[in-house]
C-alpha cells in the first residue's frame, strides 16, 4: 500500500514535471519578467488631424482626398540607455486606416526593462518576400502583396484629386538592393524612458504628418504621377517621403 | 504485480503527455523524391512538409473552379494532365467569361526545381505563384479573401484543411500551402530519356543523333535533365517587342523580349509553342532556329545567325525531343482531377 501510494506520487509527480516541460523552453528567461507596450501612430495633416475622406492642398495645389491608407510596420526593436537591445521576433503589423484600431499596435512580451529608444522598418524585410506563402499580417488576404511581380507592397496611399482625373494610387514596395524602398527609423524619447513591467502598458505616440508624403524630400505630384504599381525610382520617393513623416511625440508610462 | 501494473501505466501515460502534439499526425517525407541524376530541388517543402491529406488537399484545389470568381475555371482547366499540363492546344487560355488570357499556358513538371515562374519570371515562390493566375482578372478573376471566405463556408474543405494542416480555420496560407505540395509532387523523370538515363531503355538511331545534335546545339539553354537553366533569353522570334517579357518585371531595356527558357520535358505535348503560342508544331519551331531567327539588340549571342541544321538532323532532334514524354507522369492518378467528393 506504501508503495503504491509511493508509485502514484511519484507518477503524478513526473507528469506534472513533463506537462511542464513545454514552458522551460527558455529555462533562463523564466525569472525575467515581462510586460507590454502599445505604440499609437497618430495621424496628422501639420498639426490637424487627418483622416480619410478629407480634401488637403499640397504647396503644389494639388488638391488629394484619401480613401485608403495601409503600411507595414516591422521589425520593432528597443533599446535601453546602457546599449542593451531587445528585438520582437515575427514583427510584422498593417496599419489600415480604415480599420478602426490598427494605428494602435501591442507589443507583447517584453523583457521588463526601462527603454530609451523604438525602432522599426516600413514595410517587409527581403526574408519575407521570398519565402513563399505567409500568415498574419503578411497574408496574402491582406492583398499588400505583387501578385504578378512577387514582393510586399510595403505601402498603399490611394485617392481621388481634381488634377488627376482617374484618382491616384501609390502601392509602393521594393525588397531588392537596387530597388529597395525599405526605411528604418529609430527614434529616442526624449530624455524619457518607457518603463515595461508587469502590469502596466506603456504607450508610445508617434506621429506620422501626412503633409509630408506629397512636401517632403521629394515634391510630388498626382497630375505628373497618378499611379505607381511597381518597384523603382518613383517608388523610392514615395518612400523616402513617409519614412520622414513619423516623429516622435511622446510616452505614457 | 499492481505496482507494476501502475507503473506500466505511469510510464504509458507519461508517454503519452510527452507525445502529445497540437499539429495533425504527418506521415513523414510522404512522396517527393528527387530522382538520382536530378539536382536539388529549389522548392525543399521548408515549412510545409508534404504529407498525404496536404497533398490530396491540394489536388483538390487545384481542379476545383470553387477558387475562380463565378466557379467557372480550376487551375486544371488550362493546365490538363492529358497535355502534360499545359492547355488544350491552345495559343491563349481561356479565362472567366471567355476573357482570354496574353501568354500561352506553360506545361507543369518538376516544379520544385523552377527558380522562378512565368514566362517573365515575375513570381519568386512556388507557393505565392498560384495568386497570379487566381486574382489575374482575365484568368480565375478572384480575391484571395474571398477564396478563403467560399473555403471557409464549405464544411467538406474545413475537414479537408484540418485534416492536412490542424486548425479550425482555413487560411490562405494553408491553401498556397496545399496547391504547392500539389505542384512541387509533380516530378517527370520517367521518360524514355529517363529510362535511358537510367540505362533501362535504348535509344533508337535516330533519337540517339538526334540527343548528339540537341547537346551541341540547344542543351546550352534547355539543360539536362531539367531541359532548362531557367534563364531569361531572346530566341530572335521578334525585332518589335509587344510583349517586354522579362522587362516588365526589371525595368531593364536590356531583358526586352527576353523569356524564361521553357523546359522541354513533355514537349510534344505542349504545343502550340513560344510565349504567345505562335508556332503550331515542333517543325515550325526547328524551321525558326535554323532560318527564322531575327536580329535585335537583345537577341541571345548563342542564337546569331542561328542554328546550321538539315533536315535529316531537325527531324533526328525531333525524335529525340519525343523521348521526353513521360507516359507515366501522364497517367499519373495521383494527378488526375479527383472524383467529385
Amino acid at each position: 500500500m506504501k508503495l503504491k501510494s509511493f508509485f502514484v506520487a511519484a507518477c503524478s509527480l513526473i507528469i506534472l514535471s513533463v506537462t511542464g516541460c513545454k514552458k522551460e523552453d527558455n529555462p533562463g528567461n523564466e525569472a525575467t519578467p515581462k510586460g507590454n507596450f502599445k505604440i499609437e501612430f497618430e495621424h496628422l495633416y501639420g498639426t490637424s488631424e487627418f483622416e480619410l475622406g478629407t480634401a488637403y492642398t499640397t504647396s503644389s495645389s494639388e488638391e488629394l482626398t484619401y480613401n485608403s491608407v495601409r503600411y507595414y510596420i516591422s521589425n520593432i526593436r528597443l533599446k535601453t540607455a546602457s546599449g542593451d537591445e531587445w528585438v520582437q521576433p515575427e514583427s510584422y503589423y498593417l496599419v489600415d486606416l480604415a480599420a478602426t484600431g490598427s494605428n494602435i499596435i501591442t507589443i507583447p512580451d517584453v523583457p521588463a526593462n526601462d527603454y530609451t529608444e523604438v525602432t522599426y522598418t516600413i514595410g517587409v524585410d527581403s526574408a519575407h518576400n521570398v519565402s513563399g506563402a505567409q500568415t498574419g499580417a503578411l497574408s496574402q488576404s491582406n492583398n499588400m502583396f505583387w501578385s504578378w511581380n512577387s514582393g510586399y507592397i510595403f505601402m498603399k496611399f490611394e485617392g481621388t484629386s481634381p488634377q488627376a482625373a482617374s484618382g491616384f494610387a501609390y502601392h509602393v514596395g521594393g525588397f531588392k538592393a537596387v530597388e529597395s524602398a525599405l526605411h528604418t527609423n529609430t527614434h529616442g524619447f526624449g530624455g524619457a524612458m518607457m518603463m515595461v513591467k508587469p502590469n502596466a502598458t506603456p504607450q508610445l505616440h508617434l506621429a506620422v504628418d501626412m503633409k509630408k508624403l506629397f512636401d517632403g524630400t521629394n515634391t510630388l505630384s498626382v497630375a505628373a504621377t497618378p499611379f505607381i504599381h511597381m518597384p523603382g525610382a518613383d517608388a523610392r520617393k514615395v518612400a523616402e517621403n513617409f519614412h520622414q513623416c513619423f516623429t516622435f511625440e511622446h510616452l505614457h508610462n | 504485480m499492481k505496482t507494476q501494473v501502475i507503473g506500466l501505466i505511469c510510464a504509458l501515460s507519461l508517454l503519452a503527455a510527452c507525445s502529445k502534439d497540437p499539429s495533425p499526425d504527418r506521415q513523414p517525407a510522404f512522396g517527393f523524391e528527387r530522382p538520382a541524376y536530378f539536382p536539388q530541388p529549389i522548392y525543399q517543402f521548408t515549412g510545409n512538409p508534404v504529407t498525404e491529406a496536404g497533398f490530396n488537399l491540394g489536388r483538390r484545389l487545384f481542379y476545383d473552379p470553387l477558387l475562380s470568381l463565378n466557379g467557372t475555371i480550376s487551375c486544371g482547366s488550362c493546365h490538363a494532365q492529358v497535355h502534360a499540363f499545359a492547355d488544350h492546344g491552345k495559343a491563349f487560355s481561356t479565362g472567366i467569361y471567355g476573357r482570354q488570357g496574353k501568354r500561352n499556358a506553360p506545361g507543369m513538371a518538376n516544379m520544385a526545381w523552377n527558380p522562378s515562374f512565368m514566362w517573365d519570371g515575375g513570381i519568386n515562390h512556388i507557393e505565392v505563384m498560384p495568386v497570379g493566375p487566381l486574382t489575374d482578372t482575365v484568368e480565375m478573376g478572384e480575391s484571395i479573401i474571398s477564396i478563403v471566405k467560399k473555403l471557409n463556408n464549405n464544411a467538406s474543405y474545413r475537414r479537408d484543411f484540418k485534416q492536412a494542416f490542424g486548425g479550425d480555420t482555413v487560411t490562405d496560407q494553408h491553401m498556397l500551402q496545399a496547391l504547392a505540395q500539389f505542384m512541387g509532387m509533380m516530378v517527370s523523370a520517367d521518360s524514355k530519356y529517363d529510362q535511358y538515363r537510367k540505362g533501362q531503355a535504348n535509344l533508337s538511331t535516330s533519337e540517339m543523333a538526334g540527343l548528339g545534335l540537341f547537346r551541341l546545339h540547344c542543351s546550352s539553354c534547355h539543360t539536362e535533365p531539367l531541359f532548362s537553366d531557367y534563364s531569361f533569353r531572346n530566341n530572335g522570334i521578334d525585332t518589335q517587342f509587344k510583349d517586354p517579357g522579362r522587362m516588365r518585371i526589371t525595368q531593364d531595356i536590356h531583358d526586352q523580349g527576353k523569356f524564361k527558357v521553357p523546359s522541354l520535358r513533355n514537349v510534344a505535348l505542349t504545343n502550340p509553342y513560344m510565349h504567345d503560342g505562335r508556332f503550331a508544331t515542333l517543325s515550325q519551331v526547328m524551321d525558326h532556329y535554323t532560318q527564322g531567327v531575327k536580329s535585335s539588340p537583345t537577341l541571345d549571342p548563342s542564337l546569331q545567325g542561328g542554328i546550321p541544321l538539315s533536315e535529316q538532323e531537325k527531324q533526328q532532334i525531333i525524335s529525340f525531343l519525343l523521348t521526353l514524354t513521360d507516359y507515366t507522369f501522364l497517367s499519373d492518378r495521383r494527378f488526375a482531377e479527383p472524383l467529385i467528393p
